[in-house]
């Protein structure tokens, strides 16, 4: 069975008789489709219609200083606000900041368990995927990070790192090994987005559905309660973040808004089973050396 | 009713039409995202049978319909179904497998802008990047003889989730790609006519239990 798409999806079925002067105009504009007059009709009448059903009709929408088919920003608006997604993954820390505490590993530097441990970090680790960065307490590839110590982390922050990682279950199962009994991993992962080509030197690979990721982290977190997985963002935001058109550049009320079937980010908060379940304590000093492993 | 179609359904039929000569022989399609047009590819074909993609990763045939050729396939159609399931490598494995030498897979499947549960149709699983695929099909296929391209472009995409129909874009708009914003990402990759297959112990029968057994 077709299902229908497009304007009659957001109500209409498909199958139900149109209004008599836009079925002509769209009949029309089947039989001669590069006619600009009659798309200049179909615009003028998608405006008299848009004020009482707040929608354009099918060829007449206008897209404005969207029609283009470079994005406004390359670079996700970083170089004219915040990012639309740094919004949200920052909105999402925030509410879990009580979590961020203890001994805390992040990725490629340690900015978000600073800000949002701020008092309640008693070590705070970076892990890096390659020797270029002094900070790095660990280097590694998270999937093969088996020098990491087992049961070590009360807290993992992972923002918009799973998408470059290649083999992404080994890396959960790395984060699940090296937090403690009741740590718990904080991740953002890009729904829909743009490629990041901002640095060479990673291959972005994925991007998930929430469905993706319930089952990729509930591999490892599976008992009751353990996983908290979520969308946030919605077609405007959406659509936005793909030009990238910046935060500042929206309302709050707009960026509040919360529609599932847009997912731009999703978030997860997973933890770990307080008692000990053998696999996830022990063995974590293999001594096999801070080997760099790229991919 | 709107005219044109989705955008998605306007990249997969320029997906074929560029692959067309590679469209012949006995054919395998997978996948439930094609159009009628689209039926038209491969009507002078031999055989064209209908599979899908099991929930482990096989090929399933339905059995009605399976006479599996000895040698494999000439032509495997596979329309965005590798990513419903959890295991894409072993699919792509499988789809090797059952190639014939020589024979050609073609794959489509959602580009990072465009994933399944925006259109709420199923659950999808990932969204894959142009390198990712290469990346991913160079695991089992030979690189020289794969060719892997993504289509689309930022506004495709925005047009695309909106639920906005092809019609509403020019042609050079559609045609125009940027590979930051895969709307779909179309592969072509050739089985080698001889020499060592990289996964030789997982055959072709072994792989599919209901294929093999109706096969002659």
């Amino acid at each position: 069975m077709r299902r229908a798409f497009g304007i009659t999806r957001l109500g209409r079925p498909s199958s139900q008789p149109g209004r008599g002067p836009v079925r002509w105009i769209a009949t029309l504009r089947r039989r001669w489709p590069n006619a600009r007059f009659l798309r200049e009709v179909a615009r003028d009448a998608s405006t008299l219609i848009r004020a009482g059903r707040n929608r354009p009709i099918a060829g007449g929408v206008d897209f404005g200083d969207l029609r283009r088919l470079a994005p406004i920003s390359r670079s996700f608006g970083h170089n004219r606000g915040t990012p639309v997604d740094r919004h949200y993954i920052e909105r999402f820390l925030a509410a879990k900041a009580s979590r961020v505490r203890g001994r805390v590993l992040e990725i490629g530097g340690n900015e978000y368990t600073r800000r949002f441990g701020a008092g309640r970090v008693s070590q705070s680790d970076i892990l890096h995927v390659d020797d270029s960065n002094p900070a790095a307490t660990y280097v590694g590839d998270l999937a093969s990070a088996t020098h990491i110590p087992s049961g070590a982390f009360e807290c993992v922050i992972l923002t918009q790192t799973l998408q470059l990682i290649n083999e992404a279950e080994a890396a959960l199962a790395t984060v699940h090994r090296i937090l403690s009994p009741g740590g718990v991993l904080l991740a953002t992962m890009p729904g829909l987005s743009q490629i990041s080509e901002i640095d060479p030197g990673y291959v972005w690979r994925w991007a998930f559905t929430a469905q993706a990721v319930r089952d990729l982290v509930g591999e490892h977190f599976r008992q009751q309660g353990a996983l908290e997985v979520a969308s946030v963002g919605n077609l405007l935001t959406t659509t936005a973040f793909l030009y990238g058109i910046a935060t500042e550049e929206l309302t709050p009320e707009e960026l509040a808004h919360h529609d599932p079937a847009v997912e731009l980010l999703i978030t997860v908060t997973a933890t770990k089973a307080r008692q000990r379940d053998g696999e996830g304590v022990d063995g974590g000093m293999t001594g096999a050396g801070l080997e760099s492993e790229g991919h | 009713m709107a005219g044109g179609r989705r955008v998605e359904s306007w990249y997969l039929a320029r997906f074929l039409h560029e692959h067309r000569e590679c469209i012949k022989g006995c054919i395998l399609r997978l996948g439930g995202a094609w159009t009628d047009e689209d039926k038209g590819f491969g009507g002078a074909s031999r055989a064209m049978q209908i599979g899908r993609i099991g929930e482990r990763g096989n090929i399933e045939c339905a059995p009605q319909d399976a006479r599996a050729p000895e040698n494999g396939f000439d032509c495997i159609l596979a329309a965005d179904v590798l990513f419903e399931t959890r295991d894409p490598r072993r699919t792509i494995r499988e789809l090797h497998a059952a190639l014939a030498p020589n024979g050609v897979l073609l794959a489509t499947f959602p580009g990072t802008v465009r994933l399944w549960s925006a259109t709420g149709e199923r659950n999808g699983y990932r969204g894959l990047s142009v390198k990712a695929t290469r990346h991913l099909f160079a695991e089992v296929f030979p690189i020289e003889n794969l060719e892997v391209r993504g289509y689309g472009n930022v506004l495709a995409a925005v047009a695309a989730l909106h639920g906005i129909r092809s019609d509403s874009l020019s042609e050079a708009e559609l045609a125009h790609r940027d590979d930051a914003y895969a709307v779909s990402v179309g592969v072509s990759a050739r089985k080698p006519q001889t020499g060592a297959d990289p996964q030789a112990d997982d055959g072709w029968e072994g792989v599919n239990e209901g294929c093999a057994a109706l096969s002659v």
